[in-house]
Formats: structure tokens, sequence, C-alpha cells
């Protein structure tokens, strides 16, 4: 019965963020012809250069299957970036909070749209890229895997800044703009982090994202396995879980004292 | 039934400005006011019954609504529903409540501005989790009696602000939950639309055996639904049957007068009566005030003089029973 609630809720959560995202045609055609320019400004700009470094190293053949590769998982781990806090800050969630599905069904109820609209997107992009610029990529179970631990980070992280904006009210999110920024420059999305100055590569280092995307190359590029690349895989499990309970912990915090502080709600 | 016991919320005090400090001393040492919402409430709520919560601005109707929402976590005290604390057991008490917002908090609805009417009530009949059959039924129902059965399939941003909150109530019937808060329900409205509210308050209660908590500022709308009623400023004031509440101000203490009179009433006179007596409005030849039954007699005697030619007394409404408590009760500060 009460499975059969969130479910229904989940559906419920799918149904009408579909219907306010499809409400914006004119966005949803220009988001359409955007991924249609990018596909093919980047697809021509990636074939045209000639990266002096040995992107070999990363399981990728071509500048273009790095930087493919690369942005693919890009987007696939920061799915869940701002979204648990959009949701706890929204008009919505007061309602939603007093109905009866649980508040894990929510979250997951209220994200869902996003996610398959990005993945129906992601998919689209690869298949754009494998037809017209003979992307060659591998999916195995490992890379499956990597990016869902990428994505449990990105979801812990967003917990912890999520708690954050709870209990400041900050209608800015700092963690997640600085995660989102750094992760374009120093993480080795667009070039490999030895190409960085050397204090760069320092914070490279520092950077979660740098391991899951080199990782997520050797996997999806080269067509490694999981237990070839173990112990970077094992920090990722170490990493992921310290910042998932430090965010979750955080989170808790962040929600009962904007209880007591009456900073959630509308009235 | 709903009981509130010792309920008290003290917001934690606000960070202090950097242009009121004038050293370091006031911000290490300088003590902080905690910010007093609530102090020690107690009263009950009946099942099925309509119950006002009535109270002036800032007197805590707000704060007492996100407590039994779970949004707030209260100081002191406790809310029992069906004897399970609604603050500890936030999870049990999901299905029985249903809190519908009025005026500016509306915009926090839980309607989708570029979706239809009938989507939305679908998506929210489909979260509380109403089976697929009995929903549209419902929909319709709620629609047809609120008379937008016409707007079905337009947007609720195409909606005026009146139709938007009126749809409001259109959830109670949907969800058909046992307890329905009605926060400020008719604010901001044009009286045709609030006669039309207030039929389909009353209807939701006889029809669905409804709890309704009620939180107002509109006295003519409490007296006017409620069974019973609150008056409270962060602390309970009075508490009873409605009716009970008027008959005994107007019965037993107080009259509501209004007075004609042959001569005209001296300035001295007019300025030592307003000062005196809870004063309506006054002319030369005319005076119109509440006053305690024991004072009537000192009154006709002042004003004999002038020789009165009508009295009328008028029956005492809640509006006036509110102005008098409410009025003596804020000479108390409430900062600690």
């Amino acid at each position: 019965m009460k499975l059969n609630t969130d479910f229904k809720a989940i559906s419920a959560l799918i149904f009408i963020n579909k219907e306010v995202f499809l409400s914006r045609r004119v966005d949803v055609v220009i988001q359409l012809v955007t991924i249609a320019f990018n596909v093919i400004f980047v697809g021509i700009f990636a074939n045209l250069i000639n990266l002096n470094a040995s992107i070999e190293e990363y399981g990728t053949l071509t500048y273009l299957q790095y930087l493919m590769i690369g942005s693919i998982i890009h987007i696939l781990i920061f799915i869940p970036k701002g979204n648990i806090s959009s949701f706890i800050l929204s008009r919505l969630f007061p309602f939603l909070y007093n109905s009866p599905p649980s508040f894990i069904s929510l979250l997951i109820g209220i994200n869902l749209w996003q996610f398959l609209w990005n993945i129906l997107i992601i998919t689209i992009i690869t298949i754009l890229y494998i037809l017209f610029f003979g992307l060659i990529i591998t999916i195995n179970i490992g890379a499956v895997i990597i990016i869902i631990f990428g994505f449990i980070l990105i979801f812990a992280i967003d917990l912890f800044s999520t708690g954050f904006r709870l209990i400041t009210k900050a209608s800015q999110d700092p963690l997640n703009w600085f995660l989102g920024v750094s992760a374009q420059l120093v993480s080795g999305l667009y070039f490999p982090p030895e190409k960085l100055p050397e204090w760069l590569q320092f914070l490279s280092k520092l950077h979660p994202e740098t391991y899951i995307l080199k990782m997520g190359r050797l996997t999806m590029g080269g067509g490694y396995s999981l237990t070839q690349i173990l112990p970077e895989f094992i920090n990722l499990v170490i990493m992921t879980s310290i910042i998932l309970c430090i965010g979750i912990v955080m989170f808790i915090w962040g929600f009962r004292k904007s209880r007591v502080l009456g900073t959630i709600g509308y009235f | 039934m709903i009981r509130v016991e010792n309920l008290s919320k003290y917001y934690p005090p606000p960070i202090r400005s950097l242009f009121d400090v004038n050293s370091i001393k006031d911000i290490l040492f300088k003590p902080r006011e905690k910010i007093l919402a609530l102090y020690n409430l107690n009263f009950t709520i009946f099942d099925g019954e309509i119950f006002g919560m009535l109270g002036p601005n800032g007197a805590g109707k707000t704060t007492f609504c996100k407590i039994i929402n779970g949004l707030l976590i209260p100081t002191k005290g406790n809310i029992y529903i069906d004897n399970f604390d609604v603050i500890r057991e936030h999870k049990k008490k999901k299905e029985k409540i249903l809190t519908i917002f009025g005026g500016d908090k509306s915009i926090y609805s839980p309607f989708q501005w570029r979706v239809s009417i009938y989507k939305n009530l679908l998506f929210i009949g489909r979260v509380w989790g109403i089976p697929s059959k009995d929903l549209n039924k419902r929909i319709d129902y709620s629609l047809s009696l609120l008379s937008l059965t016409h707007k079905k399939n337009e947007w609720y941003e195409k909606l005026s602000a009146g139709m938007r909150q009126k749809l409001h109530l259109a959830l109670p019937f949907i969800i058909r939950p046992k307890i329905l808060i009605l926060d400020e329900p008719t604010v901001y409205l044009d009286i045709m639309t609030k006669k039309n509210i207030w039929e389909t308050i009353k209807l939701l209660s006889h029809q669905y055996k409804m709890t309704v908590i009620l939180t107002t500022n509109d006295l003519h709308e409490a007296e006017l639904l409620t069974d019973r009623i609150l008056i409270f400023n962060k602390k309970k004031i009075i508490e009873g049957k409605t009716k009970d509440i008027i008959e005994k101000f107007s019965l037993y203490s107080q009259k509501n007068l209004a007075i004609k009179t042959k001569k005209k009433i001296s300035y001295d006179d007019i300025k030592y009566i307003t000062n005196k007596y809870q004063v309506e409005s006054v002319s030369e030849k005319h005076l119109e005030l509440i006053i305690s039954n024991d004072e009537i007699s000192d009154l006709l005697h002042l004003l004999n003089k002038y020789v009165i030619t009508d009295i009328t007394s008028k029956p005492i409404s809640l509006e006036d029973i509110f102005i008098k408590i409410v009025g003596e009760d804020n000479e108390i500060k409430y900062r600690f």
C-alpha cells in the first residue's frame, strides 16, 4: 500500500514536471537547436585540434573521443547538482512535505523527469557523434558503476550544500557554483590536467571529478574493466562514502535547524 | 480531536545589524532578545467543528499553522491529533491534514502556473493517492461547485486572483482530509467571492464532517462560520462557543449604544466621554459607543441635560468584542 502511494507520487511528479517543461515550447525548441549546433561545432572543432598531450593515457585515441566521453560523464554525474536545494526551497515543498508519500520518493519523483530528459539528450548527442564524427565508445558495467558513484558523489555534495542553504537561507549556492566552475577548469574536462600550471595541478588532484573523468575515459574509451583500475576505484568508493555521510549529517542538521528557525515553509 | 498543550514558540534572536553595533563589547556581551511568537497556548478542537482562530497581525496564527504542518518545531509543548504527537510523529498525520493559504501566501500553492487546472488537480490527487476512477469524478464535482468548470482546461496563470484563491477550495473536495486548515482563505477577495467561499466551507464541514480550523482577521467571517473560536495574541485571551462569547459580552457586560440628543453636546463632555468610553463615532448630537452595563446610568445622567431623543442598542458583534479585548491586551509587551 505504502509502496503503491510512493510509486503513484513519483509518476505524478514526472507527469507534472513534464507538463511544466513542455509548456515552455520555445525553450524546448531552443534547447534542441542549441544541441544540434553544439554537436556540429564541437565535432568540427575537436577534429581540427591536435593536442600536444598524451591523451592515450586516458584510454582515448583522439581528442574528439577525449572531449566527448568527458562531456558525457560530466553531464551525467552533474544531473543532481542543485536539485535538492531547489526542491526544498521551492514553493511546492511545504505542500508535498505534508502529503502521504515518503520524503525519498518525493525527492526521486521531483528530479526524475529532468534525469530522464537529460539521459535522452545525452543519448541523442552520443548517437550523433557516433554517426557523423566516428566517435567510438565502450559501454561496459565498469563505466556504468563509475558514473553511478560519480552521481552519488555530486548528490552528496548537493545534500551538504542544501543543509548550508537551509540554515543561512542563502539565495546563492556557493559550493555547487565552485564545484561547477572548478570542474570545468581543473578536472580535465576539456584538456588533460597535466597541461595545467603546477599550482593548478595541485587543485586538480584535490578535485573529485578529475578521478571520475579519468576512470570514466579509461572504461568508456579504452574498454578497461574495474579490476584494471581497482586502486583508483576503491579511492572513489571511499571518498563517495565519506562525503555522502557528511552530506547526510549536514542535511539533517540543516533541515532540523531550519525547522527551529522557521526558515522553511511559506507562511 | 486536536489537543494543543502548553504550546510556546520563541524565535531565536535575529542577527544584529552591523549598524546597531557600537563596540566589540556589544557583540560579545550585549544580550540579544528572543522573540516570542506563542506563549503557553492550551485549547482543544473537537471533531467535525469549524474552529476559528482570531488574533491581530503578529498574534501567532501563522506560527501555529507552521507548527501543525511540521515545518516549525515549537520551543515547548505539543499538539496531539487523536492522541498522537504531531511534532514527533509527523509521518502519521500526513494523510489527515490539508492546509490552504490565502492572500499573499497563496503564491506558495501547489498549483503550477503554466499547467491547466485539470492537470494540476490530477497531479495533486495522484500525489495524495486518490484512486484514478474516483479522481475524475471528484475533480468535476469540485469544479462545478466552485463554478469553475468552464475554466477546466485553462492554465492556472490565466485565472484571476480571486478565481485562483477559490480554486484552492477544490483541494479538500478531492483529497477529503480529516482536518482542513484554512489560513485567511478570503483575504483580499470581493464580497461575492467571499460569500461563495463561505458557502463552500460550510458545505465541506457538513458533507464530509471535516474538522475545519479557520484563521482569519475577518470577524464577520468568523461569526458566520465558526462553531467555536479562540481569540489570542501570542497567548490565549478567550476560547469558547462563538455564540456564547457574543452573548456573554452583549448580555452581561457590554452594550453597543447609539444615542441622539436634542441639544448640542459640549466640547468638554465629548472629550470626557471619548476618554472614558470606547467611542465608535461622535458628533454634536449623536454618539455611538460600546459601554459596560454598570456604566450606562452614569452616561445617561451626564447626557440628560442635552435632552436625549433616541437610544438604540445594537447587538454587539464579534468585531466589537475583538477590538475591546485585543485592544486591552496590546498593552502587554511580549519581548523577552
